[in-house]
């Protein structure tokens, strides 16, 4: 710093001096000392709470320190007046800590390395979540209160070790247990509700929760409190990668936002059209001799299962516009390079033809046409993946009737068709004409359920 | 540092005038002026004893003083105050002036209601030879040296002086201090004619204060100063004012027997910085911020960890600034913002003055003095980075409203480059003044009318993205004129009895920082009403060998003042940084000065100084609030033109002055030059400012229907009454060819420490908010006090030759 001086000699031969610091472009010298202290394994507090009944708010007086890395910024207005930090570990565990400090990512920014000297401080664990804070009794209760600033900067030791970045490889939903509460994980594949989309994400100023789901349907929530900056995002259509601080909540899962910069667009995985598209009608049948006997079969002609998971088989009987009936295929995966049977009668079903169908139609007469109608197939967002006829006009005398007789799929055919297209289709009935070959076929030996020949 | 100077004042009542001689008193001149025996008590009281609790006499502010420096009115155009950092640091050239007590003009100066005070650094008129001092003190500054030279011809004469003066560390933690001045002038005579010619130069930089909680003076002792950290091993301070004053004057005078006429012109060249540490979008550096308080943490959780708060700073250190956080916030690699800048509001102002003044002198006793001057100045006010701290750039945007503060060159700013605002204030004050003076036997009597017309114009230099059709450009001039008048009839018996009636009728045009709203951003101008003075007293003095006395009876009314301030304003509907506006002031106040002496025999002396005041409110109009996020708020109304309950206004006493002060003081002076004297001061209780909104109509109604009855919020907060003791003493010796005195003074000996001025809290606009706040033990919100300084002492040692 530059000391500027005046100088007064005075008559008796004193000198005296009037001095000015002048201060202005001077940077601080960047030193960095690591405290040499004796760091201690993570389940050393670990251990210590689970002592203690859950919940209860216990005061830390040995002298512990621990390592760890910060994952919570609040940078973009997320994290108001809370640290979270993680262990460095394959499996790590989080604290979340209560302070009065604002602006903390000046300080403490996301993935800054630390130390927290645990003594002084004050725990609680719930459901694997631990939270710190200060000892303070509230109406007779004890509870965490916030630890001020300059007692934080005293506890949460900057560390010189330079900030590698915290990438987590994706984990799976299913995966998550009381462990993962407070760390900063990432997930793959996840979408949100498909009515939610080009909405904000968030409300300005007031909490909200947004669904996410993956492929298998597991939920995470995306919680915001309206005060960060990218509360007014719009919600995409596509799917998303999203990382963040995950907790639980009334037994589901949260994750919170540092940035909206861990929320990544990808293709989809899932609801992948090169996938859906390889699911089709490969046959569809009406027995002459055996009305119970019917079926309709699917082929996935994709090199993986695909979940049916909102998936409808529809028909429209006859003439009709609207759908006549519906059946669900939630609850079913139709297995890569595989057919999968719907029966209209799976007891008769197995009798005829010696083989246990994948599904039932019961109670719907989807799978019972007496081929006159039409017949969709739709996935989770009711996009039609297949279809066999022209809807509003009744099969009879037309190329898409089967009566007493068989729809089936030509083998070179390997993806499904929007529209209905008879050079796809080798089609016999009872009347013949359109294309159609007049031939009556029976059940079993003229027809292949659960065998396609490509 | 202004009480200082004002200490260093010598008044003469006009019959003292006549009958002592300059130089009788060699022992006595040595001493600080103040305290020459020749003095009237009350204002040497007033000035000197009773400047701990930051006296002003009969309540009238600075702004009612009047300077007149070697003829010339040397006042600040831009707030109409009068500007007494011309000459800090050179009392010795300024040790021929006179004051005057009351509302009286003097010579050719009208005056306001206050003390005229007239400088004149005339060399003929100075003491000639040389002198060094050298002085301590703990206050301010803590060491001071001083030169002055004086050499009389028979046809010139010429006058140096020069001043330094230091601290590392004054009174408060941390407050660095260096001053530098210097004077010269030069005169010299032609037969009538007289030549002056003179300049004084001065550079100040200190460390400044502000008013405080009584909780951050409870936590942290009556030397904390919340704006210092200390950064690479010194300390740093963050509030620092820096001042450098120049002052050159060219003086004509002609004088024959009945008639003189004077001709002077002045040239003034300030620059006045202040610095301070601002930031956006992070947290608030300074350690007395509300939320780093144990208050705030009481407040939210009903946390008792003030015992933790208390352990942690008082036994370990007291919060200061952290600088290295600071540099390490602006490292980060932000975009958009810089978190922290050090930066200097800076006016830079230059002006020229003109006068005339004429004085003839009948036969017959009446005299005619006939004055009249012109004064141009320009102000040119912005701000400035005076450090990035590690920042490589300063981005110039509105840290609330996020909004460009220049709009024409939103480039990334740097080191020395002005931001925030950027205007420039042309003012031009013209006045003539008539004084008819006539004597009869044992009457005095005088007329005095004055015409004064005041002009300026804003010329905005940047064009601010909050008011973008309201900031760029030059105004056009706006004129405002005003009269004043004054008359008095003196009356004396044998010289002994001494009456003295006046009364004025005046009025005060309202500077140009108080026309307009916000004059660095935007060019809305108020339009305000000339403040209304009316005035009168009775004086009457008593005179023999051994007993003096002195007294002032005074009433005066004051009409349409205003008030403005600026502060963050929360209510339910907005929260901002408002400009409140207070019209239609009514002040009305009477009063009893008395000074009195007792000579008990050759050696000691009882001096006894009371002020008896009465002084209240009678009305106000009514309250305007200005703010941005009001602006925006779809009801803004709801918040102009507010009215006030007339009894929470009428009779209100005016705040920060006490209604009896009462000065006992024992002098001794023996024959070898040894004085000293002690005096024991008993100040009353008195009020601090309190809230205007908190006095409205809407805000009490409000109020009072939450609680079912009236609030006794509007009882006063006082200040409790201050006793205290100050000694001095000193002593002459004659060495060779000059004189040696040694002087020192301890005021506060008793080390009495209390607030001596204050002001309510006027944050929070919402009643429930605001009770909640009054209720605690601690409140958040609460007033803000300067506390009085502790025991201080001040030790002058010189020698003349």
């Amino acid at each position: 710093m530059k000391l500027k001086c005046v100088y007064a000699l005075l008559g008796a031969g004193i000198l005296l001096t009037g001095c000015w610091h002048d201060y202005v472009g001077v940077v601080p010298d960047e030193k960095c000392e690591d405290a040499l202290v004796e760091t201690h394994s993570w389940n050393n507090l670990i251990k210590i709470l689970e002592l203690y009944p859950e919940g209860q708010i216990i005061q830390i007086d040995d002298e512990i320190w621990l390592k760890g890395v910060v994952i919570s910024s609040d940078k973009e207005g997320a994290n108001y007046q809370q640290i979270l930090i993680q262990n460095i570990d394959n499996a790590p565990r989080g604290i979340l800590l209560k302070t009065e400090m604002t602006n903390a990512h000046f300080y403490y920014p996301f993935q800054q390395r630390v130390f927290l000297n645990l003594k002084g401080l004050s725990f609680q664990m719930k459901q694997g979540m631990i939270k710190a804070g200060l000892y303070h009794i509230l109406y007779d209760n004890p509870v965490l209160a916030k630890i001020p600033s300059v007692v934080l900067k005293e506890h949460l030791i900057r560390s010189c070790a330079l900030s590698e970045p915290i990438e987590p490889t994706p984990i799976k939903l299913e995966t998550l247990n009381e462990t993962h509460n407070y760390t900063f994980q990432s997930f793959t594949g996840l979408s949100f509700t498909s009515n939610e989309f080009g909405k904000m994400l968030g409300a300005f100023r007031e909490d909200s929760k947004r669904l996410l789901q993956d492929c298998n349907g597991n939920e995470l929530r995306l919680v915001l409190s309206g005060y960060e900056e990218y509360y007014d995002y719009l919600i995409p259509e596509s799917q998303v990668q999203i990382s963040g601080i995950i907790y639980t909540k009334n037994g589901e899962w949260n994750i919170e936002l540092n940035s909206i910069e861990h929320l990544k667009l990808i293709e989809d995985l899932c609801l992948d059209r090169n996938r859906t598209k390889s699911v089709f009608i490969s046959e569809i049948v009406d027995p002459d001799n055996d009305l119970k006997a019917r079926f309709i079969e699917l082929y996935n002609a994709y090199e993986n299962d695909i979940s049916l998971q909102g998936w409808e088989m529809q028909r429209y009987t006859n003439a009709d516009t609207t759908v006549s009936s519906r059946f669900d295929l939630s609850s079913y995966t139709i297995k890569s390079n595989s057919t999968f049977v719907i029966a209209a009668d799976a007891q008769q079903f197995e009798l005829v033809y010696g083989i246990i169908p994948d599904a039932e139609a019961r109670g719907s007469s989807v799978a019972n046409s007496n081929g006159d109608d039409n017949l969709v197939l739709v996935d989770s967002d009711g996009k039609v993946i297949d279809i066999f006829g022209r809807i509003g006009e009744d099969g009879s005398g037309t190329n898409h009737e089967f009566e007493d007789g068989r729809a089936y799929r030509k083998s070179h055919i390997k993806e499904g068709n929007d529209i209905f297209d008879f050079e796809q289709w080798e089609i016999s009935n009872d009347s013949g004409g359109n294309g159609t070959e007049l031939k009556i076929k029976n059940a079993p030996e003229d027809f292949n359920p659960g065998i396609r020949i490509n | 540092m202004f009480s200082t100077l004002i200490s260093f004042y010598v008044s003469i009542s006009a019959q003292d005038i006549a009958n002592i001689p300059w130089n009788s008193y060699l022992n006595t001149e040595e001493l600080p002026l103040a305290l020459q025996s020749r003095m009237p008590t009350f204002l040497r009281t007033a000035s000197f004893d009773w400047s701990h609790v930051w006296y002003n006499t009969r309540n009238l502010n600075k702004r009612e003083s009047q300077l007149m420096f070697n003829g010339s009115e040397i006042n600040r155009l831009l707030d109409d105050t009068h500007d007494w950092n011309m000459w800090s640091g050179l009392n010795e050239v300024l040790r021929n002036n006179t004051q005057t007590e009351g509302i009286k003009p003097y010579e050719y100066g009208i005056g306001r209601l206050g003390n005229i005070q007239t400088l004149k650094t005339n060399p003929f008129e100075l003491r000639q030879g040389n002198r060094l001092t050298l002085s301590s003190s703990n206050r301010s500054y803590r060491y001071r040296t001083q030169y002055y030279f004086n050499k009389i011809g028979a046809k010139n004469a010429i006058t140096l002086a020069t001043s330094l003066r230091g601290a590392k560390e004054g009174y408060y933690e941390a407050s660095p201090y260096l001053s530098k001045s210097v004077f010269a002038a030069y005169t010299w005579r032609i037969k009538s004619h007289q030549f002056y010619v003179g300049y004084s130069g001065v550079e100040t930089q200190r460390a400044t204060m502000n008013f405080i909680t009584k909780e951050v003076f409870d936590l942290y002792g009556p030397r904390y100063n919340p704006y210092w950290g200390v950064f690479k091993n010194s300390n740093r301070n963050a509030r620092i004012k820096h001042q450098r004053n120049n002052l050159t004057q060219l003086n004509w005078s002609y004088q024959k027997s009945n008639f003189q006429m004077n001709f002077g012109a002045d040239f003034i060249k300030s620059i006045h910085a202040k610095s301070r540490l601002s930031h956006q979008k992070a947290s608030n550096p300074l350690p007395t911020y509300y939320k780093y308080l144990p208050s705030y943490s009481l407040s939210n959780s009903n946390s008792s960890w003030v015992g933790l708060f208390k352990t942690h700073f008082i036994q370990k250190e007291k919060p200061q600034i952290n600088w290295a956080d600071l540099f390490l916030a602006n490292s980060q690699e932000e975009v958009g913002f810089t978190p922290y800048t050090f930066l200097e509001d800076i006016e830079i102002r230059s002006g020229t003055n003109v006068f005339f003044h004429l004085k003839k002198n009948f036969t017959s006793g009446l005299n005619f003095d006939f004055y009249v001057a012109q004064q141009r100045e320009n102000y040119s006010l912005f701000a400035r980075v005076k450090d990035l701290l590690g920042s490589p750039y300063y981005l110039d945007v509105d840290s609330f409203s996020r909004t460009q503060n220049n709009v024409l060159d939103s480039s990334p700013r740097g080191l020395n480059d002005s931001i925030n605002y950027n205007v420039v204030l042309n003012a031009k004050e013209s006045e003539m003044n008539f004084i008819v003076r006539k004597k009869h036997n044992d009457f005095k009597a005088y007329t005095a009318l004055s015409y004064k017309v005041n002009s300026f114009q804003r010329d905005g230099k940047f064009q601010n993205g909050r008011y973008p059709n309201n900031s760029l450009g030059a105004d056009l001039w706006k004129s405002l004129n005003a009269y004043n008048f004054k008359a008095g009839l003196e009356y004396q018996i044998e010289g002994k009895h001494y009456f003295d009636l006046n009364c004025a009728l005046s009025e005060r045009i309202k500077s140009p920082q108080e026309q307009y709203l916000n004059l660095r951003e935007n060019a809305t101008f108020l339009n305000l009403k000339n403040e209304k003075r009316n005035a009168f007293e009775l004086k009457y003095s008593f005179h023999s060998s051994s007993f003096k006395l002195n007294s002032n009876l005074y009433h005066y009314h004051l009409k349409d003042q205003n008030e403005r301030d600026r502060f963050y304003f929360e209510h339910a509907n907005f929260a901002d940084f408002t400009h409140q506006v207070v019209q239609g002031i009514s002040v009305i106040a009477k009063g009893l000065d008395l000074g009195m002496d007792f000579q008990l025999d050759a050696t000691w002396s009882l001096s006894l100084a009371c002020a008896f005041f009465k002084g209240y409110y009678l009305k106000a109009d009514h309250l305007d609030f200005y703010s941005d996020d009001l602006m925006q708020f779809e009801n803004q109304n709801d918040f102009r033109g507010l009215e006030f309950e007339s009894n929470a206004i009428s009779k209100a006493p005016l705040p920060n002055h006490p209604s009896r002060a009462l000065s006992v003081g024992l002098n001794m002076r023996t024959n070898n030059y040894l004085f000293a004297a002690a005096s024991y001061n008993f100040i009353s209780k008195y009020p601090i400012d309190f809230a205007w909104y908190h006095r409205t109509d809407q805000f009490l109604s409000e109020l009072n229907t939450m609680l079912g009855k009236p609030l006794n919020s509007l009882q006063p907060k006082y200040i409790p009454e201050n006793n205290y003791l100050n000694l001095l003493c000193g002593k002459s010796w004659r060495i060779k060819e000059g004189y040696l005195l040694l002087f020192s003074s301890i005021s506060n000996v008793l080390n009495r420490i209390q607030p001596i001025s204050g002001f309510e809290g006027s944050r929070l606009g919402n009643p429930t908010d605001y009770l909640q706040d009054q209720v605690r033990t601690t409140p958040i919100f609460g007033p803000k006090y300067w506390y009085a300084m502790g025991r201080n002492y001040f030790v002058n040692l010189s020698y003349r030759f």
